[in-house]
């Protein structure tokens, strides 16, 4: 009789440890998957970061900004460097490679021409191969065009395309 | 019979409670073994939100040139490692190390910590713009200014120049000695005292004259521009900590001549006074010059894409002739600074040939702002 009521207790205790590892369980499944949640709402927001601060990088490039003397002009781009920037970063990629890939990441950079005429200069391409996923989040930049031979300034637009792989 | 059960019974109640304790244990163990876990991703997390609020800064800080900000921060430890030797440029936050600098242009200290940061820009110009330099400090590091009696315009251009708000004092030299020294009461982890020796042959002050700071969070900078007009221009500057500081001053030439470098620009100028010794400097320099090397190419492309386009006049000074030196346009010159600027070593030498062409490249672009309707080089 005793003997039952013993094993009883024991069946007893043997299921509290059950159910209160169980209910650990749970509780740890339901923490990761919170967690998870968390991590995927912070990766879209550096996406939103990387993209503004590429944005504000890519608009403030000395090496392509309108210029006299030293003084700068924002939102300006010289078409005679932009034409001379593809002109090097295709001919010396060992020494701008890595420096723009530092900088820009996974990115695509376009220069529009939008008024009056229509022309594209790619800054830089490091975007999605065929049948890979990511996000992108892409942000337009009004800037005007320099053209030092003629001295006349178009309009165009500096599109970035900040790339999360 | 009765005391066999009563044994039996004593048998069962001790193995409840051994199982019970056994369990107990495990499940704690367990428990604890997650708190502290997370308590250690937790850190780890806070960490990685300083640091990308930081890296936030520097990015923000970087477009808006000549201002200073200054920013609250958490008492944690900020390390800037450049070590050109191993090839290691980043800078850590709490341990974490936060992000690869090995493009970027910061001078600050190795070592920061406080709980307000402050951050200077300054932009690079040689005289094209080449990049931002990002100067950054703390609450805890005080930079001194000592000045000659009377104070000379070399002096009085390098402390108008210099970043407000920061911790600073003047140490104006009048008949009787210096005012404002900073004493050790100050409590900073680094304190920084610019001399500026300015070629008038005057000795330098005797360094007991002016420093009461802990000799081993002393450094002094001492600048020797290369003109008597502008001390921006370039020059060489000293790293000297206060015991060879004081051989210097007492006439051993040779006991600076290890802790040597050369600067040219404003900005190259100060970023020697916030990087505080020579090692760091030249790291950060040398990142800068690679910089220089890349957007002088970009300008020597340039005179090849305008090329068609430009008139015969216009031609002279942009081409030039390859025969002459003196008739050099400024591809020719573009193209000799790219191949001095790939050999330097930042050395006085090769900082003096960049000089000397960026000193041509200004003429001819100042000629075409003057003389002609050409494209400007820049």
């Amino acid at each position: 009789m005793k003997s039952k009521k013993a094993q009883l207790q024991m069946g007893e205790s043997i299921f509290v440890v059950i159910i209160i590892l169980l209910l650990i369980v749970f509780g740890l499944v339901f923490a990761s998957n919170a967690e998870e949640d968390s991590i995927r709402a912070d990766k879209e927001d550096f996406l939103d970061l990387d993209s503004i601060t590429l944005t504000k990088y890519a608009s403030s490039l000395a090496e392509l900004q309108c210029s006299l003397l030293d003084v700068t002009e924002l939102s300006c781009f010289d078409i005679d460097k932009l034409t001379a920037f593809s002109n090097v970063t295709d001919k010396y990629p060992e020494i701008s490679a890595e420096y723009y890939f530092s900088q820009f990441g996974n990115a695509n950079i376009t220069v529009h021409e939008i008024y009056p005429s229509n022309r594209n200069w790619t800054i830089y391409y490091n975007g999605l191969e065929d049948g890979e996923v990511g996000k992108i989040k892409t942000t337009t930049v009004p800037i005007s065009l320099y053209d030092g031979i003629t001295k006349r300034k178009s309009f165009g637009i500096l599109e970035i395309q900040a790339i999360s792989k | 019979m009765a005391k066999k059960n009563n044994k039996k019974g004593q048998l069962e109640i001790q193995f409840n409670w051994i199982f019970v304790i056994i369990i107990g244990a495990v499940i704690l163990g367990f428990l604890l073994t997650f708190i502290f876990s997370q308590g250690d991703a937790n850190d780890k997390k806070v960490s990685a939100s300083i640091a990308n609020n930081f890296e936030t800064i520097i990015t923000s800080t970087n477009q808006k040139i000549g201002t200073v900000k200054s920013y609250k921060v958490p008492d944690v430890d900020i390390n800037f490692v450049c070590d050109q030797d191993q090839g290691l440029y980043y800078y850590s936050i709490g341990g974490v190390n936060a992000k690869d600098t090995k493009h970027e242009l910061i001078f600050s200290s190795e070592h920061l910590r406080g709980t307000r940061i402050f951050t200077w820009t300054e932009k690079w110009s040689v005289p094209y713009q080449v990049a931002t330099f990002l100067y950054i400090t703390n609450d805890r590091e005080h930079f001194s200014f000592v000045t000659s009696y009377p104070q000379t315009s070399l002096e009085t251009d390098l402390i108008e120049n210099f970043a407000d708000n920061l911790s600073i004092s003047i140490l104006n030299q009048s008949a009787t000695g210096f005012e404002n020294v900073p004493s050790a009461g100050l409590n900073k982890m680094a304190y920084t005292f610019v001399v500026v020796d300015d070629l008038s042959n005057s000795p330098l002050p005797d360094p007991n004259d002016f420093i009461q700071t802990p000799h081993d969070r002393t450094r002094i900078i001492l600048i020797n521009p290369k003109s008597s007009s502008n001390i921006f221009e370039s020059g060489k500057v000293a790293f000297l900590d206060f015991d060879t500081y004081k051989d210097f001053a007492n006439g051993n030439t040779l006991a600076a001549e290890d802790e040597t470098s050369s600067y040219f620009g404003k900005a190259s100028l100060y970023a020697s006074i916030f990087a505080g010794n020579k090692e760091r400097y030249e790291c950060g320099m040398s990142k800068a010059m690679s910089r220089l090397q890349l957007v002088t190419l970009m300008q020597y492309y340039k005179t090849i894409s305008v090329e068609p386009y430009i008139s015969s006049a216009c031609k002279s000074y942009i081409i030039g002739s390859d025969f002459d030196e003196a008739l050099w346009g400024a591809r020719l010159v573009l193209k000799e600074l790219n191949v001095t600027i790939a050999d330097s070593d930042f050395g006085v030498q090769s900082a003096d040939d960049i000089i000397g062409l960026i000193s041509k490249l200004k003429n001819l672009n100042n000629k075409i702002v003057v003389e002609s309707n050409c494209p400007l080089i820049y």
